[in-house]
């Protein structure tokens, strides 16, 4: 068994380019990432004006750099749980990506935790809309929990169950069943 | 602008130091012995661009926070267009900060002007007859002075549009500076320029003057424009030059904090923005700047202004009115945080 040379390690500085410190759990480096990412991106808003195209490119590459050092270096004794936004915490990790275990609190409110995480994941509806394949529109219906504009129950469970999936969220089908005896119970209102 | 014109001038970081962050982070020592040991919380609202709805945000959570039962005051400090009085539907006001700044009211308490919320006071905008537009150093420092004395919770500031040397001084005197700005590229354009601008002249303006002013007026000399645009390029060049400065100029950047609102949201995806904004601003500009919301695009805010009465009190279930509430509260629990930080000392 071959021992990684010690230079391997990414430097604390590869965490401090996330945002992170040291040992930061996969979800959060994942979640740092992306938000990085979507900043240093071509058609990035938000630093209009604020650094020219060789600048951004120049931090886009060094943030690729650091996230790829950080995940080749993917020792388990290195995901501490670190704290996660608001309802969210990651549960042990189950193969690769730590789930994110939905809380009996968070799942009063199946919609808005769909989007709490979504948003905690730097995603937009466009997004996740493109990898689940359910259109946009839908999927704010869902989240909003506009039980009305609801489609029909049964597209419903599969929509939740893909999207808790999609989300790396522990259990998708327990959120469907919670998203659908929510909807029956505010039906009958 | 050039550095003579204010340089034999008070040097505002004894001022902003005796305002500072709160009981958290300034000492005894630099707080005036007569300030109570809790002074009132003071915002100022600004961001460059015109119309990105500035007087409208820092109205609504005036009113916002004066409902929550805070005791605010709102000041219209904008020196070239006032008009909160007319968002708020108070009549023009007999005594206004020009009166002040002027000298001919001796107390800003004097310009308190009751609103139709209780707990919320306005002070209106100046007399643009009495052409106050540039006011003297002086007079700037008078009224800041000032604010730190009216009995309050909160002080919330409306600078105005611009990135004038008025505006930026105004702007930085204040605890927290609140940029706003709207989802187009224009408006986060001069709210970037709006922050570096304030930036650079809160380090160029920094203690200990005489070597702070040489170091500038050689950097000026040398036409160091793009090094003279950028905070932490500055201070890496006066590094080279005078490392004891840097460090205090470095220690200067990371005192100042900033919040970003983003105003009238429409798509779902441009609310990552804010949170974007403000990783931008730190990881370029090398200044804590913290995302505090966004409000949404709402038709009932142009509704509420045609009817001279904040959206939050006309319509305060439409979504602007929600979102301003919610900023609102993280701007209380910002205060109580460092309320409570100082009690336990």
């Amino acid at each position: 068994m071959s021992i990684k040379p010690h230079d391997d390690r990414p430097a604390t500085a590869d965490w401090h380019t996330l945002g992170l410190e040291p040992g930061a759990s996969r979800a959060e480096v994942q979640r740092a990432y992306r938000h990085r990412h979507a900043l240093y991106s071509p058609d990035s808003l938000a630093i209009y004006g604020l650094i020219d195209d060789t600048e951004r490119c120049e931090r886009l590459q060094h943030l690729d750099a650091a996230y790829q050092r950080i995940l080749a270096y993917d020792e388990p004794r290195h995901q501490l749980p670190t704290a996660t936004p608001n309802s969210l915490h990651t549960g042990p990790s189950a193969g690769d990506v730590p789930k994110i275990e939905a809380t009996i609190e968070a799942l009063r409110h199946p919609g808005a935790f769909l989007r709490e995480v979504r948003l905690a994941k730097g995603l937009t509806l466009e997004d996740i809309s493109m990898e689940t394949k359910i259109r946009s529109s839908i999927i704010d219906i869902l989240e909003d929990e506009r039980f009305t504009a609801l489609p029909e129950r049964v597209f419903v469970r599969g929509f939740v169950i893909q999207l808790a999936r999609s989300l790396g969220i522990r259990d998708p089908e327990d959120v469907a069943k919670k998203y659908l005896e929510l909807a029956e119970a505010t039906k009958d209102e | 602008m050039n550095d003579t014109d204010i340089s034999i001038q008070l040097p505002d970081s004894s001022l902003s130091s005796s305002m500072g962050e709160s009981a958290s982070q300034s000492s005894d020592r630099s707080r005036p012995p007569e300030q109570p040991a809790k002074g009132p919380q003071i915002w100022s609202v600004g961001g460059g661009k015109g119309g990105v709805g500035k007087s409208v945000i820092a109205t609504n959570l005036a009113v916002a926070l004066a409902e929550g039962g805070r005791q605010v005051v709102l000041i219209d400090a904008d020196l070239g267009g006032a008009n909160l009085h007319t968002l708020l539907g108070v009549p023009w006001a007999g005594n206004t900060l020009s009166d002040f700044l002027v000298g001919k009211v001796k107390a800003l308490s004097q310009l308190l002007v009751p609103t139709a919320t209780p707990g919320l006071a306005l002070i209106s905008g100046a007399d643009p007859d009495m052409d106050i537009a540039n006011p003297k150093f002086a007079q700037k420092m008078r009224l800041l002075r000032h604010l730190c004395t009216l009995r309050a919770d909160h002080i919330i500031v409306d600078v105005g549009a611009g990135s004038s040397a008025n505006v930026l001084d105004l702007f930085l005197s204040c605890q927290t500076g609140i940029v706003v700005t709207v989802p187009e590229p224009t408006s986060i354009e001069n709210a970037h320029q709006f922050l570096r601008s304030a930036l650079i002249r809160k380090l160029r303006f920094s203690e200990p003057r005489p070597r702070v002013r040489s170091i500038f007026n050689w950097l000026d000399g040398i036409d160091q424009r793009r090094t003279l645009k950028d905070p932490r390029r500055l201070i890496e060049t006066i590094d080279q030059i005078d490392p004891e400065i840097a460090a205090i100029l470095h220690q200067t950047l990371h005192s100042l904090s900033f919040a970003i609102v983003v105003n009238r949201v429409e798509k779902e995806d441009q609310r990552i923005l804010g949170p974007q904004l403000a990783t931008g601003c730190q990881e370029i500009l090398g200044v804590a700047v913290s995302s505090i919301g966004s409000t949404e695009h709402d038709p009932f805010v142009p509704r509420s202004i045609a009817e001279h009465c904040p959206a939050i009190l006309r319509f305060p279930t439409c979504p602007f009115s929600v979102s301003i509430r919610r900023i609102a509260g993280a701007l209380d629990s910002k205060v109580r945080k460092n309320v409570d930080q100082a009690a336990r000392r």
